[in-house]
């Protein structure tokens, strides 16, 4: 017998890993950071509307603003872990004794 | 954003679904409607969906509603001289709905959306799981 699909001990390689040097020259953490915290407030924004129009009757599917709250809500939960880890490295180094 | 992307193609699948149930709502609402704006008995409807393909990565894009397909079948012939769209041999022609159809129709609309919301949480649980990666 014949046993077709993917072999389990080649991994899967389905798109090239884009070049990480170029944005790593160009922009640091900061401004990483800093997008990535506008992309939160941008869907946080985005729940806000969606939630809105709810209240005023104009939605057109009550799961599109339910999936619009829980994704902003999701994305604050990451922001917070990043901010956990960002105040467990300071908190590290601070307690360095020099 | 790129990490909600099983929500995204969830959310459209609820979305057919949904648009899916107002066809059938509506067939239903006029399964004995005899006029039309067009002229004749009411024609039932369906909806025919469509992957939305992303040509840059090879996974879709979840599913859109490409048109709206008229039953062509042709209508239910009812004896029933009294009714004022009754034909010269005192038959009405009744629209082409089938509410049993209907009604199974129905039920693979609300199982195909609970099963888009079953996929809509467990990308949500898989996003939390990550969440709690060097925890503990």
């Amino acid at each position: 017998m014949k046993i077709q699909g993917n072999n389990p001990f080649i991994p899967l390689q389905w798109q090239k890993v884009q070049p990480v040097e170029q944005s790593r020259q160009t922009e640091g953490f900061a401004a990483a950071l800093k997008s990535a915290l506008e992309d939160v407030n941008k869907l946080q924004l985005q729940a806000d509307d969606a939630a809105k129009q709810l209240a005023m009757g104009q939605a057109e599917d009550i799961h599109q603003v339910m999936i619009a709250v829980e994704q902003a809500k999701l994305a604050m939960q990451l922001t917070v872990q990043i901010r956990n880890k960002v105040v467990e490295a300071y908190q590290e180094v601070s307690r360095m004794q020099i | 954003m790129q990490i909600f992307k099983a929500m995204q193609i969830s959310s459209s699948g609820l979305t057919a679904e949904r648009f899916r149930l107002d066809l059938i709502a509506n067939n239903i609402a006029n399964a004995n409607s005899t006029r039309t704006e067009e002229g004749g008995p009411f024609r039932r409807r369906s909806a025919v969906f469509a992957e939305k393909m992303d040509a840059a990565r090879r996974n879709g894009q979840g599913v859109r509603v490409m048109s709206v397909s008229e039953d062509r079948t042709p209508p239910r012939l009812v004896y029933e001289p009294g009714h004022p769209d009754a034909n010269a041999a005192g038959y009405v022609a009744f629209p082409n709905v089938n509410v049993i159809q209907e009604m199974v129709d129905m039920i693979t609309a609300t199982r195909a959306y609970e099963a888009n919301v079953t996929t809509l949480n467990a990308a949500k649980s898989m996003f939390l799981k990550a969440l709690e990666i060097g925890r503990g």
